[in-house]
């Protein structure tokens, strides 16, 4: 389990499958793959950015990584062991180094405690800090995330939008963590307050030396905080690459349509608009082949038949296409560096 | 004033709040023309949405229009009677609502929901109705409409059902369509999508919309005319390319410089210091000062007027020779 060097932390065909029935005598059990195969690296320092409309399995698969949710198989390699195989009381070791910061400030902090009880909680539970110590830990984090140390004593609900997002983050960062998992932490907030907290997570970001796993359907705000970009499409990637070259040279048609539909604030900008047809499909009962074909403008015969994998088309961009079969060559799966 | 199809004139919206009367909406005045879209943007709180509830005065019970004028064709909607606004309502002027799940009910199937206006107002019998719904789903595009008509909300997915809001709407010919962030809930691809059947409706039907946002990729999509609105009041309001080519108020400013754009990289973004003000503790004078990076001391006084000139008016202090031609832009 050789973990290359500049990856901190590494998902290998990773899957989530979740078994439905649409009624209490339904006999024929059906799956929806929620994650299916996923592949994919974060690397020291680095935001990457996980790209996708609602239902595309990214939310599924940020919280695969910390455990919230439990995958179905696959491995999840952090510091030369794999996650998955950990025990319960080593789960809870790991997401000391792991945090999460969700997208709704005001369901995920209790609105029975106090900022300084929200914010105190890791420190106790990882047994980081006690007394006097504590109370100046608490108060260093709030200064951190730009709040006023007097707030301690107050709750929740007497804060707005955007100050509760600083306290969400405060609390991740209670306990030095290595990387951050952010599920769409700005999706709730309005545009001023938003670039306020971008440009407070991008500056702990440098303090901090902190990773990101950057979620969000927002490809603005992704292209402004990310580094690497990746795309998924019903549960699987369906592009990998650099910020630049994704957003210069997207080379998935579905890619190419999802960066074409972001409306554009100016109004006399000219540019040509792809409109996909219909609708994502169920993922319950999702198009054979190519997962994409049914929307694609690009299809061709086989994309109905045969799934494509994720292929190199340059150094550090991959991309999951019958396009690019020619022109490209497999990843060698002991030597990814996706 | 007939050339307008709506015109709204100081109009005062307050709300009876659990500590004390609350000014909503604060002194709003525009006017929309026929096949014109409007857009008006600002952040939450700002009163965008209590703005359009107040022209088809489906305020709640807290809330009352205070003062003003809505002139919609000439007639002055805030005197008029109770029954004769549900003549208007879905007929002359209908809405879209955020939430198509919630604004659809879940135990009528589409159809009905969409029949009931048209029989409601135009008096067809049930298969006139079900040729028009149908016809009405096809204009929106979605596809099979004879089998969608039978189906209930559950079974559409939200672009879907976000259509069958705008068939509903448009099912009677309004001649206004008030859009309350219609696609906010949705997808990116989804989103253009319905963007792209609401500038069609406006160029085959005519229609005039009043469209709510607070996002300014969208604005620059669809309006002819904007107004931001900030704390309950206008601050600016002036036509879309001038708006993104000259903004004038610091708020406007600092919100279309505060967007990550995909064109350009910059560490930083710029960023609007502290929040909107509780509509219970407004500051006096311009309610924008305390976080507006040129605030003199006349600001924390006095309240400025809308300074107009060429058709651009703004809320500001430093336009105040606007008139007499001088401008300092400000930035």
């Amino acid at each position: 389990m050789a973990l290359n060097a500049q990856n901190l932390l590494e998902v290998k065909d990773l899957k989530k499958y979740y078994t439905i029935k649409s009624g209490m005598r339904d006999k024929n059990k059906r799956v929806v793959k929620a994650v299916d195969g996923v592949d994919i690296s974060i690397r020291k320092g680095e935001i990457l950015g996980l790209v996708g409309e609602s239902g595309c399995g990214k939310s599924t698969l940020g919280r695969s990584i910390l455990r919230l949710i439990e995958p179905t198989s696959g491995s999840i390699i952090y510091k030369g062991s794999d996650i998955l195989s950990f025990k319960k009381k080593d789960v809870r070791m790991m997401r000391k180094d792991l945090q999460i910061i969700f997208q709704d400030p005001g369901a995920s902090l209790n609105p029975r405690m106090t900022i300084g009880e929200i914010i105190g909680a890791p420190l106790e539970i990882f047994g980081l800090a006690k007394g006097k110590e504590k109370e100046d830990r608490i108060l260093e984090l709030l200064q951190l995330v730009g709040l006023n140390g007097d707030y301690v004593n107050r709750f929740p609900h007497e804060f707005s939008g955007g100050q509760k997002q600083r306290i969400a983050i405060a609390r991740a960062l209670a306990v030095n963590p290595k990387i951050i998992i952010c599920d769409e932490p700005v999706s709730a907030l309005d545009v001023s307050v938003q670039a306020q907290v971008l440009n407070l997570m991008k500056e702990l970001k440098q303090k901090l030396d902190l990773t990101y796993l950057f979620i969000s359907h927002d490809l603005s705000v992704v292209h402004h905080l990310c580094d690497r970009v990746a795309v998924m499409y019903l549960g699987k990637i369906v592009e990998i690459a650099d910020k630049d070259q994704l957003y210069r040279n997207p080379s998935h048609p579905y890619t190419k349509a999802l960066l074409s539909a972001i409306p554009n604030p100016d109004p006399e900008s000219k540019s040509q608009r792809i409109i996909l047809e219909g609708d994502v499909p169920n993922p319950a009962d999702p198009p054979s082949g190519c997962t994409f074909h049914k929307r694609c403008a690009y299809r061709l015969e086989k994309c109905s038949s045969e799934a494509p994998c994720l292929k190199r088309l340059e150094k550090s961009h991959f991309v999951s296409c019958h396009l690019y079969d020619n022109e490209s060559k497999q990843v060698e799966d002991n030597n990814s560096n996706l | 004033m007939d050339e307008y199809l709506l015109e709204v004139r100081g109009l005062k919206t307050h709300f009876l709040g659990n500590k004390g009367e609350i000014a909503a909406v604060d002194g709003v005045d525009f006017a929309v023309k026929k096949g014109e879209t409007l857009c008006i943007v600002g952040e939450s709180g700002c009163g965008k949405s209590v703005t359009s509830m107040s022209i088809l005065k489906l305020l709640p019970p807290e809330g009352k229009i205070v003062e003003g004028n809505i002139f919609f064709k000439g007639n002055d909607l805030v005197k008029m009677s109770e029954s004769n606004m549900t003549a208007i309502r879905g007929n002359e002027i209908s809405m879209i609502f955020q939430e198509p799940m919630t604004s659809l009910n879940p135990v009528y199937t589409v159809g009905k929901q969409i029949g009931e206006a048209i029989r409601l107002h135009q008096h067809l019998d049930k298969k006139q109705t079900r040729e028009k719904v149908i016809e009405m789903l096809k204009l929106v595009g979605i596809p099979a409409p004879e089998k969608r008509v039978d189906e209930y909300p559950h079974e559409l997915s939200g672009g879907m059902r976000q259509r069958v809001m705008i068939a509903m709407a448009l099912s009677c010919n309004p001649e206004l369509l008030i859009a309350d962030e219609p696609t906010t809930a949705l997808d990116v691809t989804i989103q253009a999508q319905i963007l792209e059947l609401l500038k069609e409706i406006k160029n085959r039907l005519n229609t005039s919309i009043i469209m709510i946002t607070h996002d300014l990729g969208v604005v620059a999509e669809v309006a002819d005319y904007v107004l931001v609105m900030y704390a309950g009041e206008v601050v600016e309001y002036c036509d879309v390319k001038t708006l993104y080519k000259k903004p004038l108020h610091p708020y406007t400013q600092g919100l279309l410089n505060s967007l990550p754009k995909i064109e350009e990289t910059k560490e930083m973004l710029n960023i609007i210091e502290g929040t909107v003000p509780s509509l219970y503790d407004m500051p006096s004078g311009c309610k924008f000062w305390p976080r507006c990076p040129y605030a003199q001391d006349v600001c924390k006084k006095e309240r400025p007027k809308l300074y107009e000139k060429d058709n651009h008016k703004v809320k500001c202090f430093l336009y105040r020779d606007f008139e007499k031609g001088e401008i300092n832009y400000g930035a």
